[in-house]
């Protein structure tokens, strides 16, 4: 269990990334679930301040292989570099620690527990005497909550009764608090309307300007070009490439999608020119 | 009107408690008055408070369970063996009764172990192996003495069930009693005062002295009953039973739990959404476990309760205890699907069936008529509970 | 000349096997909780033995269900006749009925089932019910009277609570004794018969003289809701002689336990299997028709012994109760079998 918060306001450590060093490097990542090889061979770079957005269909493999780099599934086979030094990631709390943060797509909410226990649900603030500090949880993610939405005040309420913008803020609100500098967002705007879209894309620039790397699982297409600087599109487990966003149109990253089909005379980027 | 009662619906107050002690008001009122006032006697309220006590420790823990999403089946099966098993060693080996205690623990815990780790690890439904450990333990507690009763007779001993000697006295009981007012002030005051340095809002100080008198009164009334309750060519007046203390530590402690740490709020987390519990780092496994194993020591304390009480260990002791467990808990508000229930509720629903139960017996109420009263009561709690939710907004 | 030899011997040799085939007795018990019931599986097994005979049993678990389909189960294993400690005496007659058609011949141990052919063997439970009422009047013969039954679903709660009736009648009538508390128990539990004792303890203002209990479990829930209101000491009658139930009567908490020597029982059983098994009719048997449905059937009813102070020497001299147990906690020179 991750107890490294235990001063006052945003806790985690603030990491500051060197911008020429890759923050994440996936190689050769493989994972099967019984016969099924869900991830075959992956290899992607993420480095600071950029948005990599990963693509495919349903069953691609690009779910789980986020997972595995928040440590909820364990890797059978590869690599995983964080500033250039291989890491074991098998729990939720190695990655917590690695400043490797997860937005996922069904929030990882309590419906039970209210805003303030699900921001800090598995890290909570101890008091001296290992008890819950209710008192200073509720004082930080006041904070926290009102830098993303002025408007939300329900803190004490279970969090099944919040609108989906508001639960999208509490999921949020952790990889803020908690600092994150890599940062995992699987369909962030799947069940959010167009204000609160537009909230998320502010906050993924703010991100990107403090040198966070973010992976994007995203099916919208929208999204994808408004928000990413690179996308890797996988098809039945293995990665079929890597581009600059800007270097491909929207017919051809369907053609990698659904055919597995490379854009003819395209260079693959592995990084984001600075 | 309708501003009003938006307020109040989602106000912090939670009125399904103060509906579940509104009801029980009413249960006490209405016995009392068709018994000709022999309900709210200080004799008869002794009574229902010992008769209480063994459901009532074990429903605070099976709040929690249930909470968690699983369920024990065993309980009661379990504690007529680890109740057999102490009465055993202490009647037959003749072993001092706190080494006694003390092997009826590792024997719960071991059952604890083996029940959790089937639930935790391997992945079987606790509904299945308390199933089976419903079946096995009743059997087993049947081979500890071969099905002879062990009776008791050590005179500490069988204070901790209550009876003749097992009230504290009229002397400790106001004491204790103040003491406990003057941690309710206490605390209430800290609480204020934590908030304000932290800049939260406060709420309004008539509504916090109220919030503390009402604790207050009802404990000092209690107390107050207690020591009316003097049995005659006895010195002293009986005092707080001694099975009711130890009912209230436990459930202070397991208030504790839930409310101020870790292990408690993980329970609650795994109860609302497992999927999420996983996925955010928290140890299902190892929490589960330890959920286990707090259920092996408050059933050991409920099989010390209840040995002492009955001043001997039968092998049926417990048959059927289980049903009445659940039954207190989910009367008193804990939703079977998980996620949602208090321990302060389990109190009320052990005390609102015990009190139909003893209310009846007063009344001569036929035994085929008692249970399918009480066994109507628990479905009337429930679907209340169900359209409360509804109200609320609060569908599971 | 030598083969024709051979096969009479072999013809006579086979007819000698079958003639002393082994009896298989098939027992039924419906639920080992009571104390007991050991006692009655030691004797007839020890019957059985004497006389050659094979004992197979089963247990159900206090399940009426399983009782049907275990007796099935003892028919299929080769019972060729069958003792049944039946649960439920009207839900157990398909099973009966299925072994008259096999001409099993059916014994009812100790709890009674009507069927045509049955042998009925058991204590005189209504007897039984006399005993504890006679021992309590002995001690106290006026006052304010509890009676804490069994379970309601058991026929021998209401046996004895019929001769309980007949004992007390006269002195309901001249007002000398007054019921003021009677409750069935489920399951026959202490712990539900410790708690309806204190509710009838409250009801009437703790204003109870003697309490009869119907059995000694529930004697000793009883006891412990009377020790918790220092009213220890009255008169409680119990049966069935537990252990711990003799040394109440030691120590003076406990008036009378009505010991149904159940080895006794279970040898009587047996005896009578054993004749029945070989087409004989049973020795001592007498026509009864004092069941619900009038139905005449050969029975016979063992006599109980009404354990008191005065007589606990029996308990010792039988070896049902070693000194140390029955005497543990005695303090009164007056019980001199505990000197």
């Amino acid at each position: 269990m991750n107890t490294q918060s235990n001063i006052a306001e945003s806790a985690a450590p603030k990491r500051k990334a060197d911008p020429t060093k890759c923050l994440v490097g996936l190689r050769n990542i493989k994972k099967a679930f019984g016969g099924v090889h869900a991830v075959e061979d992956v290899s992607i770079n993420l480095y600071p301040g950029e948005v990599v957005a990963v693509l495919g269909h349903n069953g691609a493999g690009k779910s789980t292989l986020m997972k595995m780099l928040a440590g909820a599934y364990p890797i059978d086979s590869g690599d995983v570099l964080i500033n250039g030094e291989k890491v074991n990631v098998r729990t939720p709390a190695d990655a917590q620690n690695l400043g490797i943060e997860s937005i996922y797509q069904t929030l990882a909410l309590a419906d039970n527990l209210d805003s303030v226990a699900n921001l800090f649900l598995g890290r909570e603030l101890l008091t001296r005497w290992n008890t819950l500090d209710d008192h200073r949880m509720d004082a930080d993610a006041r904070k926290v909550f009102q830098r993303l939405n002025k408007n939300f005040k329900n803190y004490h309420t279970p969090v099944r009764r919040l609108s989906g913008g508001q639960r999208q803020v509490v999921a949020i609100s952790r990889a803020i608090y908690f600092n994150a500098q890599i940062l995992i967002m699987d369909e962030p705007t799947a069940a959010l309307g167009p204000e609160e879209t537009a909230m998320v894309a502010k906050l993924i620039q703010q991100l990107k300007a403090e040198g966070v790397g973010i992976f994007l699982i995203s099916h919208d297409m929208h999204d994808v070009f408004a928000l990413s600087d690179r996308l890797a599109v996988m098809k039945n487990g293995k990665l079929v490439g890597t581009y600059r966003t800007q270097d491909v149109t929207e017919d051809e990253v369907l053609g990698m999608i659904i055919l597995g089909k490379q854009p003819a005379s395209k260079l693959q980027a592995e990084r984001h020119t600075a | 009107m309708n501003q009003a009662l938006q307020n109040l619906k989602h106000s912090a107050v939670d009125w399904r408690m103060v509906l579940m002690a509104g009801v029980l008001l009413v249960i006490t009122v209405v016995f009392n008055v068709m018994s000709d006032g022999i309900f709210l006697s200080a004799e008869n309220l002794y009574n229902i408070a010992q008769q209480t006590a063994v459901v009532g420790i074990l429903a605070t823990v099976m709040v929690l369970i249930i909470v968690a999403r699983h369920i024990d089946l065993s309980v009661g099966s379990v504690m007529g063996f680890v109740g057999v098993l102490i009465a055993f060693l202490m009647y037959t080996s003749n072993w001092s009764w706190p080494v006694a205690c003390l092997a009826g623990l590792a024997a719960s815990i071991a059952v604890a172990m083996y029940q959790g780790a089937l639930t935790a690890f391997v992945g079987v439904p606790s509904f299945v192996v308390t199933l089976g450990g419903l079946m096995s333990f009743r059997g087993a507690a049947y081979m500890v003495a071969d099905g002879k009763t062990q009776p008791l007779n050590d005179p500490f001993f069988l204070k901790l069930g209550g009876g003749f000697n097992g009230g504290i006295g009229t002397t400790a009981s106001w004491v204790l009693g103040a003491l406990i007012c003057v941690a309710i002030i206490f605390s209430m005051a800290s609480k204020r005062r934590a908030k304000k340095a932290y800049d939260v809002p406060t709420n309004p100080l008539w509504i916090d002295t109220v919030l503390a008198l009402i604790p207050m009164v009802i404990v000092m009334g209690f107390v107050a009953v207690m020591n009316a309750y003097h049995i005659p060519n006895k010195e002293d007046a009986q005092g707080i039973p001694i099975p009711v203390l130890i009912w209230g530590a436990v459930a202070l402690f397991m208030s504790f739990l839930v409310h101020r740490t870790r292990f408690g709020r993980y329970i609650f987390a795994m109860g609302g959404n497992p999927d999420a519990a996983a996925l955010v780092g928290i140890p299902v496994r190892k929490v589960t476990m330890l959920l286990f194993l707090l259920l092996a020591v408050l059933t050991t304390i409920a099989a010390i309760v209840a040995i002492s009480r009955l001043n001997a260990g039968t092998n049926s002791l417990g048959n059927s205890l289980e049903l009445l467990v659940i039954a207190a808990t989910v009367i008193g508000g804990t939703a079977l699907a998980g996620g949602s229930g208090t321990i302060l509720g389990s109190v009320l629903g052990a005390l609102i069936m015990q009190c139909i139960d003893s209310g009846m017996l007063l009344l001569d109420v036929s035994i085929g008529v008692r249970y399918i009263i009480i066994g109507q009561v628990l479905i009337a709690a429930v679907v209340f509970d169900v359209a409360y939710r509804k109200w609320t907004g609060d569908v599971l | 000349m030598k083969l024709k030899h051979q096969l009479t011997a072999l013809a006579l040799g086979l007819s000698a096997i079958s003639a002393f085939a082994q009896l298989t007795v098939g027992v039924s018990y419906d639920a080992f909780q009571e104390e007991r019931w050991k006692t009655d599986e030691a004797a007839i097994k020890a019957e059985l033995a004497k006389h050659g005979a094979k004992y197979i049993m089963s247990d159900a678990g206090a399940s009426t269900e399983k009782q049907l389909s275990d007796i099935d189960g003892l028919i299929a294993k080769g019972a060729k006749v069958l003792i049944i400690l039946g649960r439920d005496k009207d839900a157990i007659l398909p099973a009966v009925n299925k072994a008259n058609q096999l001409k099993i011949p059916v014994i009812a141990y100790d709890r009674l089932f009507e069927a045509p052919g049955v042998t009925y063997i058991t204590f005189d439970n209504k007897e039984v019910g006399r005993m504890t009422a006679r021992a309590i009047l002995a001690v106290k013969p006026k006052g304010n009277f509890a009676i804490i039954k069994g379970d309601p679903g058991d026929a021998n709660a209401n046996f004895l609570r019929e001769g309980q009736g007949e004992v007390l009648a006269d002195s309901i009538k001249k007002g000398d004794v007054k019921i003021v508390g009677e409750e069935f128990t489920a399951g026959w539990n202490p712990q539900n018969a410790q708690k309806n004792m204190e509710q009838i303890l409250t009801k009437n203002g703790n204003k109870v003289d003697a309490v009869i209990a119907q059995n000694d479990g529930m004697a000793g829930g009883v006891v412990a809701a009377l020790t918790a209101k220092g009213l220890q000491g009255i008169p409680v009658s119990g049966q069935d002689g537990d252990l711990g139930a003799l040394n109440r009567v030691a120590v003076g908490t406990q008036t009378v336990s009505v010991w149904k020597n159940s080895a006794d029982l279970g040898t009587a059983a047996a005896k009578a299997a054993v004749e029945l098994g070989a087409g004989k009719p049973v020795t001592g048997a007498a026509d009864w028709a004092g069941g619900e449905k009038k139905m005449t059937l050969k029975s016979i009813f063992l006599k109980p012994i009404p354990v008191t102070r005065a007589n606990l020497d029996v308990v010792l001299a039988a070896g049902h109760i070693k000194k140390a147990e029955l005497c543990k906690g005695v303090t009164d020179p007056s019980v001199t079998v505990c000197k």
